[in-house]
């Protein structure tokens, strides 16, 4: 048994901090790696030493097996903890850390391989008597064979990257005709995201739920369940809300779900924390073994916050070799915890990714919440990583309670500078399918169609009134000519200044008139209102609104404002330019990106014909990859970008020469 | 310095009774500038909205920087002249455009195309000297249908200086710019012409000498207007335009842009920072200036609600009292002001000259508060030279090389008018109060002269039509109508506009005439 000193974390943001945090509590030095883009990350921050990997793109940075294996060796750190992503779950890697001498926190590289593959785990599984669902797993060159056995198994099936995990590389094929692109795509993403191309495909259930069981052993064979956590809310395959205990099942099916955990991980000889997942499908009622995890759970934390337990502290002391203290019969569950995932995401725009800088974040503390965050004010957001800023975890006596606790730390709390899923966080919280514990997997989507359709009408005025009086005030501050005359004074008085503004599918005009010195009348929708600046701050804005008096914090960034209220929580908005800038001439047939990333790929050239909805080029951002597909059919005239070019939402990318009866069906429907 | 200790009482019943009547005149004038926002016929506004244009105003409106204060000029010009809609078909003033103080001068293409008429013309006229004098980068906003051809014989032969002037400043380094919105034909062609930036706006500018009718008489060429004259075209090919706007939105973005590239900046710096308003409230000012010209009031109460603090320092107090000067700032801009209190006594006038060379030795701007009824006449004063004391003062003024600014408080009558900076002696900026008065001299006492004069006349009723003529003649609103002055404004603005005048004089250099010592009068 050897005494663990000094911990070097192999990963990056929340997780990497919250590693470090128990090592430092634990007394143990903390070394953190960083890349181009992470030089001046909270990780590296706080750590006792860090050390630079490489450029931002984590294939050379992150995933660089060699030069995190050298950094170990150089800051003579006793062992490596992966975190999640990345190399957590890489049985090369441990291998390699093995063979060097390193202690890795996490399985053994034997028990990772038969418990990480997707494929031998479930023969495992099956083999120990756990229900397993139809699956396919073999050779993906042959088209044939892949059609063939597709339809053994029956549609909709799920495709999935064997080494994957976090939704990534996974695809649903509704129909035959879909799946030889799908499997394609899907082996790229896993290609770009864990290095390794194989897929399998498996049943696809309509309506599920989703349970996974967290479980920890020792060296010494011992193996505790730790009970469920229910992540069935979820957007793109991607877990974004967690709970523990689950409000679906009961004690017997706790102690069913916990014992084939155990058995499994028992039977492969799994040592340190890990997760077996189960698929609950709604309409047959019964569970379905998914997968193992063998690596720490982004939602790790409320399985620590039900049962009073830090378990990177448990993974240090298996990884010490310590027996662990506890014995199954100890363990209750003690009220209820949950987990929201906060993402620089845009919920309305296909929960894709969002970069931007953090002008402004403050998370609500007083309610209890616990903070697992990566990210302060001041820092960037980029294209490289995983989407995940900081996660909130809250406990409670009930699962009522909780839910409230968490409803008003997001509604208090601000992040403000780009787009994240703070307000969709609440709205699924709110919704009527998770306040009941009766929500699935398709809760989120539900919830998201409903979110469209709502409008916030007086928090989009009150807002837009805040908005424009801050930055009437930022100019008059930084007026220079004609700044002792009142501003817009008028001799001859024609019109009030009108400033327009949109929030979702809201747009909202306004206009104004100083009366004197921070004071004004405003007009929106033909009710005026009388209106005085009380406070401002470079950040904030006090002002009345006829006998209302409000808070807003607010952040800008180019034309996309930010601001937060104590009721109208984070409001993300775009301002209208006073003077709309014409676009002179624009290309007919031009194709745009729809979000920030890389050209992963480029599917047509110059002469092909394409007809509407034809992929032409993938964009690949934090690890996702979105397909641009033909709005028009016609003619590829030129093709502006190259794989592994960068491009932003306004980088124009194709541009198809449109087919002329697609021309002139259109001027046919204009008259 | 010490603040003014005002004696007003205003519970009297004098105070209270012309508070209500000079408030009535400013109600009244209000009535009539809003009147004067007037951008033609429902029916002609309403085409050019829907075509995807903007009214004059709104172009205005959309060029200036957000919130910038704007000084409008000479708004109520050809009001009450026939055939003339007030302002004389053209929107000016002075504002911000990425944050340089500019001269705006807009067409109003919604009144017959923006066709000028003689008000119009000199209208501009006066708006070429407020540029030069104040190097003011001047902002066409051009949509005129050129000369309103029935006034022709008034506008074409002295119309001519407006394209002189735009290239003369151009030498002295006032850069103009026009932005083409439609039609700019014939003569109209040389403001962009002459111009050193032009913007046109695609698929509406329309510049030529000659359109296709007048084409085709003349050579028998069938052309169009876009070919003729377009904005493609004189983008492309003849290079009369050196920018082509997408829209209306866009030319006007593209005029900012070239703001905000000119590098310009003022010559003499407009001292900024820390200063105090007065401490007595400009409302009061409307109680304390006589609404009737005929009845004295302490104009020291009016320079209190003018100046910084209500601090002045006064310049021969004890002598030739019925003239005021004093030494004061307004935001902060050192100035000398000269005031009437009375009607002008050779010892006034002398006072006022040895005042004058005074601010100039020192380049102080003059402020001119003009209430005067005339010189003092009478057996003793011609005795005394009251002529020779008003030529001096005369001189003075002529030839003080300091800007001035000549607010209208009052009576202006007589050679007083010349003394004290009437339009002929060339402020760079002279405002009214609606309750001002202009004439050679009071309406009784031209009547009253005129009767003298012709003894016989007994027909009591064309005197009184003549005093009413003369009335008339000698108002606000007939100066403002002739261009006499740069506009009416609310008396409790008077320091906002004055601070806004001093601001634009700043941009050119502030150098006073140094030719001798000072004389002592």
């Amino acid at each position: 048994m050897t005494k663990i000193k000094k911990v070097l974390i192999a990963n990056r943001g929340e997780i990497s901090c919250r590693i470090q945090k128990t090592c430092h509590r634990l007394g143990i030095s903390t070394v953190a790696v960083y890349s181009d883009f992470d030089r001046e990350a909270e990780h590296v921050l706080m750590a006792n030493e860090a050390i630079y990997l490489g450029a931002s793109p984590s294939s050379e940075s992150y995933l660089n097996m060699s030069k995190i294996i050298e950094a170990v060796k150089q800051t003579k750190a006793d062992a490596i903890h992966p975190g999640y992503g990345f190399l957590s779950e890489n049985a090369d890697f441990v291998q390699k850390c093995e063979s060097a001498g390193i202690k890795f926190i996490g399985p053994g590289s034997t028990a990772m391989r038969s418990m990480g593959s997707k494929i031998e785990a479930k023969k495992k599984a099956k083999a120990l008597g756990i229900p397993v669902a139809g699956s396919y797993v073999g050779d993906f060159k042959n088209q044939d064979l892949l059609l063939k056995e597709a339809k053994k198994i029956t549609y909709p099936l799920l495709i999935k990257a064997s080494s994957g995990g976090g939704g990534r590389g996974m695809r649903v094929v509704r129909a035959e005709s879909e799946l030889i692109e799908a499997a394609a795509s899907a082996a790229r993403e896993s290609l770009a995201a864990f290095g390794r191309d194989d897929i399998f495909l498996e049943k696809y259930f309509e309506n599920t739920r989703h349970i996974e069981i967290q479980i920890l052993a020792d060296e010494q064979g011992h193996v505790l369940s730790l009970f469920e956590r229910e992540c069935s809310a979820q957007r793109r395959h991607q877990k974004i809300i967690e709970e523990s205990p689950s409000p679906l099942i009961n004690e017997k099916q706790r102690k069913q779900l916990g014992a084939w955990a155990t058995q499994l991980a028992k039977d492969i000889g799994y040592t340190n924390a890990g997760t077996v997942e189960f698929l609950y499908d709604v309409d047959s009622e019964s569970f379905y073994f998914l997968e193992a995890n063998t690596r720490l759970q982004v939602e790790h934390p409320v399985t620590e916050s039900i049962l009073g337990l830090d378990l990177v502290e448990q993974q240090i002391y298996i990884a010490e070799g310590k027996s662990l203290g506890l014995q199954q019969k100890d363990l209750k569950i003690n009220g209820a915890a949950i987990e929201c995932r906060l993402c620089a995401e845009d919920s309305m725009r296909d929960f894709g990714p969002s970069v931007g800088k953090i002008l402004n974040l403050n998370f609500a503390q007083d309610y209890g919440a616990r903070f697992d965050s990566g990210v302060t004010t001041g820092n960037s957001v980029g294209i490289y990583y995983d989407s995940l800023l900081a996660k909130i975890i809250v406990h409670a006596e009930t699962r009522e309670l909780a839910t409230q606790k968490m409803i008003s730390t997001l509604q208090l709390s601000r992040i403000l500078g780009l787009t994240t899923n703070q307000t969709f966080l609440k709205s699924v919280l709110e919704s009527a399918e998770f306040q009941s514990g009766t929500y699935d997997t398709k809760t989120v989507e539900r919830v998201l169609q409903s979110k469209k359709s709502s409008s916030l009408q007086i928090v989009y005025e009150e807002a837009s009134c805040a908005i424009t009086l801050w930055r009437w005030k930022q100019r008059n501050l930084a007026s220079k000519k004609l700044n002792f005359i009142e501003p817009g004074w008028r001799n001859h008085f024609y019109r009030a200044t009108k400033e327009k503004y949109q929030w979702d599918e809201t747009s909202v005009e306004i206009s104004y008139q100083s009366l004197k010195l921070n004071q004004f009348e405003i007009k929106i929708d033909n009710q005026f209102y009388q209106s005085e600046i009380l406070n401002i701050s470079a950040n904030s804005i006090e002002f009345r609104l006829n006998q209302k008096t409000l808070h807003y914090f607010i952040a800008l960034s180019d034309g996309d404002i930010y601001v937060h209220n104590a009721e109208a929580g984070t409001l993300q908005g775009k301002l209208r330019p006073r003077i709309t800038e014409a676009v002179a001439e624009e290309i007919k047939g031009s194709l745009h990106s729809t979000m920030p990333g890389k050209i992963a790929k480029i599917l047509v050239k110059n002469g092909d014909q394409v007809k509407i909805g034809d992929p032409l080029i993938v964009v690949e951002s934090m690890k996702m990859e979105t397909q641009i597909r033909a709005s028009t059919a016609g003619k590829i005239i030129e093709v502006f970008v190259k794989a592994g070019d960068l491009v932003t939402p306004q980088t124009q990318l194709i541009k198809i020469e449109e087919l002329n009866d697609a021309v002139s069906e259109r001027q046919a429907s204009h008259d | 310095m010490k603040a003014y200790a005002s004696k007003l009482d205003k519970n009297s019943p004098d105070y209270i009774e012309n508070h209500k009547k000079m408030l009535d005149s400013v109600e009244q004038l209000k009535g009539q500038l809003q009147k004067a926002l007037y951008q033609g016929e429902e029916k002609h506004t309403t085409r050019h909205q829907e075509a995807g244009k903007l009214l004059a105003r709104d172009r205005i409106e959309l060029l200036l920087d957000q919130d910038s204060p704007f000084l409008e000029l000479m708004a109520l010009a050809g009001m009450d002249q026939p055939g003339i809609v007030t302002g004389g078909s053209i929107v000016a003033g002075i504002g911000l455009v990425e944050n340089i103080e500019c001269l705006i001068i807009a067409n109003v293409p919604t009144i017959r195309g923006g066709a000028l008429n003689p008000v119009s013309v000199q209208k501009l006229q006066r708006l070429d000297v407020i540029a030069r004098e104040n190097r003011l980068p001047t902002i066409y906003l051009v949509e005129s249908a050129g000369a309103d051809l029935p006034f022709q014989s008034q506008i074409f032969n002295y119309g001519g200086s407006l394209f002189r002037e735009i290239t003369r400043r151009s030498r002295l380094g006032i850069p103009s710019v026009s932005v083409v919105f439609g039609s700019s034909t014939a003569g109209g062609a040389y403001i962009p012409g002459m111009s050193d930036y032009v913007i046109m706006v695609k698929n509406q500018a329309k510049v030529y000498l000659a359109g296709p009718p007048l084409v085709k008489m003349a050579t028998n060429e069938e052309t169009t207007d876009e070919a003729l004259g377009g904005a493609d075209m004189h983008s492309r090919l003849s290079g009369v335009s050196d920018y082509l706007a997408e829209d209306e939105n866009h030319a006007i973005d593209l005029a900012r842009q070239i703001l905000a590239g000119l590098n310009y900046k003022k010559i003499s710096l407009m001292p900024g920072g820390v200063f105090e308003n007065p401490i007595y409230p400009a409302e009061e000012i409307l109680g304390l200036a006589s609404f009737d010209v005929r009845k004295p009031y302490e104009v020291r109460e009016i320079i209190a609600r003018l100046v910084d603090g209500s601090e002045f320092s006064e310049f021969k107090p004890l002598y030739g009292s019925t003239l005021v000067t004093c030494f004061a700032k307004i935001f902060g801009v050192h100035v000398g002001i000269l005031a009437n209190n009375g009607v002008l006594f050779p010892e006034s006038a002398n006072k006022g000259c040895q005042f004058i060379q005074l601010c100039n030795q020192k380049n102080i701007p003059l402020i001119f508060l003009q209430n005067i009824t005339g010189f003092m006449v009478g057996q003793k004063y011609e005795e005394s030279g009251v002529i020779k004391a008003g030529a001096k003062m005369i001189n003075a003024v002529a030839n003080s090389q300091v800007p001035a600014i000549t607010i209208m408080m009052g009576a202006s009558y007589g050679a007083g008018n010349y003394a004290m900076c009437g339009r002929a002696y060339e402020p760079r900026f002279l405002f009214s109060w609606p309750n001002a008065r202009l004439a050679v001299m009071g309406p009784d006492q031209l009547v009253g002269v005129l009767g003298l004069l012709k003894k016989d006349a007994s027909a009591a009723q064309a005197e009184q039509k003549l005093k009413l003529q003369i009335e008339q003649e000698s108002t606000s609103y007939f100066s403002t109508s002739h261009l006499w002055d740069d506009g009416i404004i609310d008396p409790r603005d008077t320091r906002t506009v004055i601070g806004l005048c001093l601001s634009t004089i700043h941009t050119n250099k502030i150098e006073g005439a140094r030719d001798y010592g000072i004389f002592r009068m």
